[in-house]
């Protein structure tokens, strides 16, 4: 058979199978309303993901390095020294920028009831050399010695008692709200900042920090500068990027939530793929003698099979579509909040093309795989008695 | 059971569809014990904390050993132990776990759900160097009792400049707790400090056993005054309080994982209750032939209901074997979060019911029109 008309064939077979699903319409419906639920969960839940995914990635630059601790303890100003005349190290006007930060956690009232754990960083004045998307939206920046704190928007957001001009009580001190924060969509704006004296004093530590922040002069610059201080016998420290600290912090709750979110999504899938099974069995026994009759005409088998394939692939494609587009419109942005380094971390579902693209494939995986059986079933009816039988 | 053959003839009448059906009811009931045990592993660190423990951190940074006796001599609490400690491995450096420094005594007071036998507290409280490991830890690397078992530190440096730890197992200790703390290697926080190369004579955590659980708040209270003006501050909670707030917290994201599960859960099951459904409907006149025959309405149905509840309780039970071993095998990756994760035995029992009520519900449904139609009406629409 030449290739123009076999494509004829098959177009003509699919033309008329895929009219007459309109005659099939509720088990065709059951099989689009089971891979469209598939569909829906699967972005439901990857969406998560990718929203988490979506802060962590923003957060932390290339260049900035996070020098932390082996083993409990905190970082003496000595320290932070030996780590700013490392290699690699960038400098500012007033020497190497080697910034000590404190970074604890405060408990804050979500609402009458709920307390809640939310990140308070101590920074020092030339912050602005190492988180440049960070800028004060609402108020002002605080000032150092007057326990003034500045919020980020995602925390403002979340807790009444932390908005502009509120008094906070915390650790023996009043300090006060004189600004709210924005840092380009990264974790930060879930985090609370004063300045680090404050912090320290408050605190009674002294002149220790818990942790280094360090801007290099460029971002190959790390290995070396990570290697020589993790060389020098006076430091025992890890050294990390920053940009990729904070999504290792979160590796945990990654895994579990794409782990139980693909079972979830696989488990339904498996599901969806027998009722479509089902579904297109009872097509192809519905379309017997047609079909039949189509091979008695001389129509080829293959084509017999495609048309069944393709009515399955059909019902997939609109089921990815809608479950994409319902998944899209109750998911994308939801905004929730979970638990990260230590204190509370605001993000918002993300839908990313991505992923509706990967919905849209599964779905039409599942039609395939639904469909593929029931059509070499189709092409294996023997004519005469099929069309006798019906 | 002389209907057998019946039954059996009526299953496999369409053999793909029955198994299609069976599997998609396999498919539902493996997320149904996948929740469960997800639902379990978060809810479940519940039921580990003890009302009777409270636990002291650092404000900020990490406090001194000193900390330990002022502690203790805190009115209400009847036992303290203390936690440091490092990520290490033995052999490969694939084969990490958690090598935790305390002190033995106050260990096993605060921990009762700890066991470990009489002789093997003996040995271990009287020798420094000593080490107890967890029943599985001990399993997957063939640790013996009396053995001499070096321990890699990740990056923890001992005084000598090395990172291997010599330590002796003195015992194995056995606990109901879930399969993530029978991996923990136990040594001597005085043997920790003693050869830790920095940061000597500090402390992660110290846990408190108090006498009265009512007063969980005051006795935490009374220790963070303790050290009001002292650098660290503390803050002292119940396990109870902190777990609760991490359910809480990390709560937010699971309950969402559980309502859409859940929901997806009995929609599976009624697409698989409406193909049950069809395809007894499909057999109307055939069940009105048995009627007139002089099967009576209670054998009609017990055949009818039979087959549903018995590809339901099948394909379900083969779910939950499917979903246990599922969470047999995510376990070790999703430890940190849901420690707990297991199917509890009410997740089952409450599984067998959903099986049966969904069985009969399958064959209930269609029942009502066979018998709503009369046996010579069936017999002219055959």
């Amino acid at each position: 058979m030449s290739p123009l008309i076999w494509a004829r064939e098959t177009a003509s077979v699919c033309k008329f199978s895929l009219e007459s699903v309109r005659f099939r319409l509720q088990p065709a419906l059951i099989a689009v309303i089971g891979f469209c639920g598939v569909v829906l969960v699967f972005i439901g839940l990857l969406s998560i993901r990718d929203g988490l995914t979506a802060v962590l990635s923003h957060t932390g630059s290339d260049d900035v390095a996070i020098v932390s601790l082996n083993g409990p303890g905190m970082v003496d100003l000595q320290t932070v020294r030996t780590i700013g005349d490392a290699p690699g190290v960038a400098h500012g006007k007033n020497g190497p920028l080697a910034l000590g930060d404190m970074v604890t956690s405060l408990m804050v009232h979500k609402n009458a009831k709920q307390l809640a754990a939310v990140t308070l960083r101590g920074v020092g004045p030339q912050y602005q050399e190492i988180w440049n998307k960070m800028h004060v939206t609402e108020g002002r920046m605080f000032k150092p010695g007057l326990s003034e704190i500045v919020v980020g928007r995602a925390a403002a957001a979340q807790f009444p008692q932390l908005r502009l001009g509120k008094i906070f009580h915390w650790n023996h001190r009043d300090w006060k709200v004189v600004g709210t924060f924005t840092s380009g969509g990264d974790m930060h704006e879930s985090e609370v900042w004063a300045d680090v004296h404050d912090v320290q004093s408050a605190y009674n530590a002294g002149s220790n920090f818990s942790g280094v922040y360090v801007k290099l002069t460029s971002p190959a610059a790390f290995d070396a500068f990570s290697k020589a201080l993790k060389s020098n016998p006076q430091l025992s420290v890890s050294v990390d990027r920053e940009s990729t600290f904070f999504a290792n912090e979160s590796k945990d709750l990654n895994n579990v939530i794409t782990i139980a979110g693909g079972l979830i999504a696989l488990l339904m899938g498996i599901g969806a793929v027998f009722g479509a099974l089902n579904t297109m069995y009872a097509a192809v026994s519905a379309r017997t003698r047609e079909i039949a009759t189509l091979r008695a005409l001389g129509f080829a088998r293959s084509p017999v099979v495609l048309s069944v394939v393709i009515e399955a692939l059909f019902l997939g494609a609109v089921g990815g579509v809608v479950g994409g587009a319902i998944g899209y419109l109750l998911f994308n942005g939801f905004k929730a909040t979970t638990i990260g380094n230590g204190g509370m971390l605001a993000f918002q579902f993300a839908v990313t093309p991505t992923l509706l693209a990967t919905g849209l494939i599964y779905a039409l995986a599942m039609g395939l795989v639904g469909g593929l059986f029931p059509a070499i079933r189709a092409a294996r009816l023997p004519i005469a008695t099929a069309i006798r039988d019906v | 059971m002389k209907y057998w053959p019946l039954l059996w003839s009526n299953i496999r009448r369409k053999k793909l569809r029955t198994i299609f059906t069976l599997f998609a009811v396999t498919a539902a009931f493996a997320l149904f014990g996948l929740l469960a045990a997800m639902q379990h592993g978060m809810n479940g660190v519940m039921q580990i904390a003890s009302a009777e423990r409270i636990q002291t951190n650092a404000k900020l940074g990490a406090m001194p050993i000193s900390y330990g006796p002022k502690i203790s001599s805190v009115q209400g609490v009847t036992a303290v132990t203390w936690f440091n400690g490092f990520r290490g491995y033995y052999q490969d450096e694939k084969n990490t776990f958690q090598v935790v420094a305390t002190y033995p005594q106050g260990f096993l007071a605060v921990y009762p759900e700890v066991r470990l036998g009489e002789q093997a507290r003996k040995a271990w409280f009287d020798d420094k160097p000593g080490a107890i490991a967890g029943t599985l830890i001990a399993r997957r690397y063939g640790w013996k009792v009396g053995q001499r078992i070096p321990v890699q530190s990740q990056n923890v440096t001992k005084e000598d400049g090395t990172k291997t730890w010599y330590v002796t197992l003195d015992g194995i200790y056995n606990t109901d707790l879930p399969d993530r703390y029978k991996n923990f290697v136990m040594i001597h926080y005085q043997y920790f400090n003693d050869s830790v190369a920095r940061n000597k004579d500090f402390v992660g955590q110290y846990i408190e056993r108090i006498d009265d659980p009512r007063q969980a708040a005051q006795i935490s209270q009374r220790i963070d005054d303790t050290f009001a003006t002292s650098f660290p501050q503390t803050r002292t909670a119940s396990e109870v309080a902190e777990t609760q707030t991490f359910i809480r917290e990390f709560g937010n994201i699971g309950f969402i994982t559980l309502v859409v599960g859940a929901a997806v859960f009995f929609s599976m099951l009624l697409v698989t209750v409406n193909t049950m459904s069809q395809s007894v409907r499909e057999r109307t006149s055939e069940l009105a032939v048995l009627k007139a025959l002089g099967f009576g309405r209670g054998t009609v149905s017990g055949l009818v209901l039979a087959e549903a509840v018995g590809i339901t309780v099948i394909g379900g039970a083969l779910g939950l074997v499917v979903a246990w071993q599922l969470a047999r095998a995510i376990y070790k990756s999703v430890q940190q979060i849901l420690p707990a994760l297991g199917i509890p035995p009410l997740a089952v029992v409450l599984g067998v019911v959903l099986m049966i009520l969904f069985g009969l519900v399958a064959g209930a449904l269609p029942l009502r029109q066979v018998f709503r139609l009369r046996a010579a009406d069936a017999l002219r629409r055959a």
